[in-house]
């Protein structure tokens, strides 16, 4: 590992530490629906159970923003993702942006594009979307497939193009990248430039949700070795395209992302899920959960629990963590690649080839 | 409060440094600059059902796709 990297690391380390000390709320994530119109085959949202669990009321998730956040924070401060499932499956999403645009918080959203038409996505403009993410996984027929959903080719792009040269909208495409995409990346580049996107992120499938029956939606350590190489290139092109916030990458820190790697789940992220769970990112689930707004003060479990979150050394217990050198840059990977028992489903380290650099 | 502002600080300069020394503040701003080198192409390809291609793949790829599945218009309903 080169020594500016190293060093660079380092840094980041102790801006880690003193994170953890003070875990200012950044992003907040509100899983509004496990509703959606699609049916991904690597989704990690547990749609299946979609139909038997009720949206939660906005005003249920509102309250918790007046008397628990709000009086703690500087709202424009604090980031709102509304996810899903699907968001656009609620019919009072802009009622919910405009309730958080006029507190104050800035809100953006992540959309399959299938039901954005011009005048909902007008809709949420005027109720103060402020940053969009549009999922495409492929060219038309791969999209199709991940998707399936025969429109969903067509609703991404023209999500795409209601985007674009939008004034003041923050707004990236996210493809997540499987057996079937990886060759097609240039095409996939080719597309997305010529319809005018200029900041993509690119994912990798984890083995969990949907996903962890499907053997094709998962990368090869050697194709996910090429999609680094493929994203380094882009980058050393001049055009944006970026890897996922997910996974401590090695030799490839600082060459495939804006910024150093940091899990910042339970440090600067959390999330209102669907039955009340606060947790960390929404991808997060089960045991790591840590209340309920139902139940306990969203701001009480936000200063006072986490523990395992701030604190990972607990991680290192077990293996590949227990003896790797890089764990005090990487602290255990991602929170949501651990399983219940605490084991680690996947380090981006080992699939590099690159453990203890 | 106070060592909460005084962390936040050294946080700042901790991470403009690991920045600096990584070099990712440059290649996002590159990035960032790079502008289409026709502009009129982005405006084509937003208007049009036909999208525009300039990196050596036919255009012919990403006609507007018909509805070959017979699914009618789902976009209005939930």
């Amino acid at each position: 590992m080169r020594a500016r990297l190293r060093l660079a690391l380092w840094l980041e380390k102790l801006r880690r530490r003193n994170l953890q000390k003070i875990h200012p709320l950044e992003q907040l994530f509100w899983e509004s629906t496990l509703r959606c119109n699609v049916h991904c085959l690597h989704c990690g949202s547990d749609c299946i159970s979609s139909i038997e669990t009720p949206d939660m009321p906005a005003e249920d998730f509102l309250r918790v923003i007046d008397t628990e956040i709000t009086p703690h924070v500087k709202p424009r401060s604090v980031m709102v993702i509304i996810s899903g499932g699907e968001p656009l499956m609620r019919k009072d999403l802009a009622e919910v942006g405009r309730a958080l645009q006029q507190r104050g918080y800035p809100w953006g959203m992540v959309t399959n594009g299938l039901a954005l038409t011009e005048k909902k996505f007008r809709e949420l403009r005027e109720a103060g979307l402020r940053s969009m993410t549009v999922s495409l996984d492929g060219l038309e027929e791969d999209h199709i497939w991940m998707r399936q959903h025969p429109l969903a080719f067509e609703g991404a792009c023209r999500a795409i193009r209601l985007c674009v040269n939008e004034p003041y909208l923050a707004w990236d495409v996210v493809t997540c990248v499987n057996q079937r995409t990886i060759d097609h990346l240039p095409a996939i580049r080719d597309l997305l430039w010529g319809m005018g996107v200029r900041n993509w992120r690119i994912f990798g499938i984890d083995p969990m949700g949907r996903a962890a029956d499907n053997p094709e939606l998962l990368l090869t350590d050697e194709q996910f070795r090429q999609l680094m190489d493929f994203i380094v290139a882009e980058r050393e092109a001049g055009r944006h395209v970026s890897y996922s916030c997910e996974g401590f990458l090695g030799d490839y820190e600082g060459r495939v992302r804006d910024y150093l790697y940091q899990c910042a789940a339970g440090i600067s992220v959390a999330s209102i899920l669907i039955d009340g769970s606060i947790s960390a990112c929404t991808s997060i689930r089960g045991k790591y959960y840590q209340g309920n707004i139902y139940r306990d003060s969203f701001w009480d479990v936000w200063e006072h629990k986490f523990e395992a979150y701030r604190d990972r050394s607990w991680m290192k217990k077990n293996a590949p963590c227990k003896d790797c050198k890089a764990f005090d840059f990487c602290e255990g990977n991602g929170m949501h690649l651990r399983r219940e028992d605490g084991s680690l489903m996947l380090c981006h380290l080992q699939r590099l080839g690159q453990k203890n650099p | 409060m106070k060592n909460k502002r005084f962390l936040l600080w050294i946080n700042l300069v901790l991470g403009s440094l690991s920045m600096f020394l990584v070099g990712c503040h440059t290649q996002k701003k590159a990035a960032q600059a790079t502008q289409p080198e026709n502009d009129t192409q982005v405006e084509q390809a937003a208007e049009g059902d036909r999208v525009v291609c300039k990196y050596g793949v036919p255009a012919e790829m990403y006609e507007r796709p018909t509805r070959k599945y017979g699914t009618p218009d789902m976009r209005d309903k939930e």
